[in-house]
């Protein structure tokens, strides 16, 4: 849990993720509107609407700097940016 | 200083004396003893009937043959069940070759949890279903049985997910009495759990 490598498939690894990598832009609406599956799966990621841009932010830049991981820090700006697009 | 010092090490000593008594001596029946006929009876699980992940019938008997580790939960759960269920993951691995244990996790959703669900879930956590049953069934049913592993669980509209319970888990042996249980929210409580599994099954090796 702590250690971001979530919960076999149930949740899946923060660690290393190509996910992670490949869908930086999407995060912050992610975070705010969680993520249906496929009908078939019924398994779903809760969005969190309470959270501030500012919140959204430090998430991200946290996720994204922990464990190993070594991606570009998301200024709030670009929190924005990403969140005007969520539909 | 010396005057803190004396009581606080006495505590130390007192603490340490516990540790050892409790794993030398046999583990306790928890719960309240009932007496019927002169004769003193443990607690013990009621009789239940649940179906699990892959529509088979988990009853008493599905269990009287084995101990098992248990805890309740639901799939859907954004708080506490992911940390409790990767300690039972922990026990999981420890014991799922050995074949005197089982592992049942009761879901208190089952409007959401149905026999499929739980059964992806199951599959997503990529365990033995015929080791680990996941339960569902009548909700009220799963709820009183909460109860007698002396579970808090209930339904709350405030709470993350919609029900509130504790992240207990429970050890039960052959007969049906809850002999041991730990905070499956904590790494170091269940630490302590796998030694009063091993002492549990080492009463059957006599």
């Amino acid at each position: 849990m702590e250690d971001g490598t979530g919960l076999e498939k149930v949740i899946p690894s923060l660690v290393n993720s190509d996910y992670l990598k490949l869908n930086q832009k999407e995060l912050p609406c992610l975070i705010r509107h969680g993520l249906e599956m496929p009908k078939d799966s019924m398994l779903f990621m809760p969005g969190n609407k309470k959270l501030t841009a500012f919140e959204i932010s430090n998430i991200i830049n946290y996720i994204n700097t922990a464990w190993g991981n070594d991606e570009p820090v998301q200024n709030i700006n670009a929190i924005n940016a990403g969140l005007n697009t969520c539909l | 200083m010396k005057k803190i010092l004396i009581p606080i090490c006495a505590i130390l000593l007192f603490a340490q004396g516990c540790k050892q008594e409790t794993i030398s001596k046999e583990l306790p029946f928890l719960g309240r003893t009932t007496e019927i006929n002169g004769e003193k009876k443990n607690h013990t699980i009621p009789a239940f009937a649940f179906v699990n992940q892959d529509s088979i019938i988990i009853n008493n008997e599905s269990l009287q043959d084995y101990i098992y580790i248990t805890d309740f939960f639901f799939t859907s759960c954004p708080s506490i069940c992911p940390k409790v269920m990767k300690q039972m993951l922990r026990l999981y691995d420890k014991y799922k070759d050995d074949d005197r244990v089982k592992f049942v996790s009761y879901t208190i959703d089952p409007k959401r949890d149905t026999q499929a669900q739980l059964k992806l879930y199951a599959n997503n956590l990529g365990v033995d279903h015929n080791k680990w049953y996941f339960l569902t069934g009548d909700k009220d049913a799963l709820l009183d049985m909460a109860d007698d592993y002396f579970i808090v669980a209930y339904e709350d509209a405030d709470s993350p997910g919609g029900f509130d319970h504790s992240g207990k888990i429970i050890l039960v042996d052959k007969k049906g009495h809850v002999r041991a249980f730990c905070e499956g929210t904590e790494e170091e409580s269940v630490d302590g759990f796998f030694p009063q599994v091993d002492q549990l099954l080492a009463t059957y090796d006599q």
